[in-house]
């Protein structure tokens, strides 16, 4: 009865499609397969792309703007303003580069940052419209300044001179924004004048204190370079950039 | 799945695609219709996986897994303007009210009480007795396309044939 009902069932199997459907979809298939659309039974290797030169260029295109186009925007914000549309660019890298620097290169990097604030406020301060600005571009040039004087006693020895130089520059340069300035201004400018001070100061005590340490004998010569240099602008023998860069020199 | 694979695995499985689906909505147009789209699914579900870098156990499975949904999918389009409580049940009875033994048939007469019987029973019974006896599919395959424990599918081969013996038809 079972075996009788499964020889029926399998009787079933004489139901066949036609040899015209068969072919036509046949021929329908190999066309879609050939014609690359939906799947690939070449596979996706490199030199598939050579095949697709519009998808590669299109990717290529793609990558480019992806990978060139934060650096792209990085260089354009160097030279921008306060109150200009890439100037938060600027300061978003400035903090990430703070962020990710060692103590011992953070000093550097305020004072190149200050040296930048104060280019800013050059430049800004003849453009009556960026007036508000100006005020806000002081504070953060002092702020730079006096976090750069909180990491100076760990700064990098090889960096030494190059700090030096360039915040007692600044420190000059701090004299001249100062003419025509608000009292506001001003008043930033000399706190930022001080933090300068406080940074050969906190430069002045470490290299001392090693010296000392170490002996006359065993300083080196940049270290003992370093201390008179510093000494004598503190003592006013120097006073001009150009004495302590030629000195140092 | 090369090119050439693809077309000699069209050439050995057309046949037992476009019978499944013949059986399942009893028109050969709709049945040659929805066994094209089956194969293009189907090699659109290959490209899809190999780029998802996804490996396909059985490739017989994965067509008659397809084919299924698609005659699922038919009757559910059909039966789109009609309310139900339970979609699923109505989609059933759709199936088995729609092979109609009244249109016209290209097979030998002798099969048609067993096609009669064939349509009478529930949707996942007609399927396991076409995958298991008309296309010899075993139960482990069986129990890859309906995702279902192996054990659980032998009972079903089972229990699907004592409901087909039941036919008042068949025993004539």
């Amino acid at each position: 009865m079972e075996k009788d009902l499964i020889r029926k069932i399998r009787g079933l199997k004489d139901i066949q499609p036609s040899d015209e459907w068969m072919n036509s979809t046949r021929e329908q298939l190999v066309t879609q397969i050939n014609s690359g659309k939906g799947a690939d039974f070449m596979g996706i290797g490199f030199f598939q792309w050579i095949k697709q030169p519009q998808q590669f260029a299109l990717a290529f295109c793609l990558t480019l703007i992806v990978l060139a186009g934060p650096w792209l925007a990085l260089e354009a914000s160097k030279a921008s303003l306060p109150g200009e549309l890439l100037y938060s660019v600027k300061k978003i890298s400035e903090d990430v580069q703070i962020k990710v620097a060692s103590e011992d290169n953070k000093t550097q990097l305020k004072v190149e940052f200050a040296s930048r604030r104060l280019d800013e406020l050059n430049k800004i301060a003849e453009d009556w419209q960026k007036s508000e600005q100006i005020g806000q571009v002081a504070s953060e040039l002092k702020n730079s300044l006096t976090e750069a004087s909180v990491y100076a006693g760990k700064i990098a020895e090889g960096e030494v001179i190059a700090v030096v130089k360039k915040a007692n520059k600044i420190k000059e340069e701090l004299d001249e924004a100062k003419e025509d300035a608000s009292s506001e201004v001003q008043a930033e400018l000399t706190q930022a004048g001080e933090a300068v001070e406080d940074i050969n100061e906190q430069i002045f005590t470490v290299l001392n204190r090693k010296y000392q340490e170490q002996g006359e004998n065993t300083g080196t010569t940049t270290d003992q370079e370093i201390l008179i240099f510093i000494r004598d602008l503190e003592d006013g023998t120097i006073t001009t950039t150009d004495k302590v860069i030629n000195g140092a020199e | 799945m090369k090119k050439r694979q693809f077309i000699k695995f069209y050439n050995a499985n057309a046949p037992k695609i476009y019978r499944f689906i013949y059986l399942k909505v009893n028109s050969p147009q709709d049945s040659e219709d929805l066994s094209s789209e089956v194969f293009f699914k189907f090699w659109q579900d290959l490209a899809n996986k190999k780029q998802k870098r996804e490996k396909i156990d059985n490739p017989r499975a994965l067509l008659y897994k397809i084919a299924n949904n698609s005659v699922i999918d038919f009757y559910r389009k059909k039966s789109r303007t009609e309310v139900s409580l339970d979609p699923d049940d109505a989609i059933l009875a759709k199936i088995e009210d729609k092979t109609d033994l009244s249109s016209k048939l290209d097979i030998n007469s002798d099969m048609i009480p067993v096609k009669k019987a064939l349509s009478k029973l529930n949707s996942n019974y007609q399927n396991i007795i076409i995958w298991h006896y008309l296309d010899d599919f075993s139960a482990k395959e069986i129990a890859q396309i309906m995702e279902k424990p192996e054990g659980n599918v032998r009972v079903l081969i089972h229990r699907a044939l004592k409901a087909l013996k039941k036919d008042k038809s068949l025993n004539k």
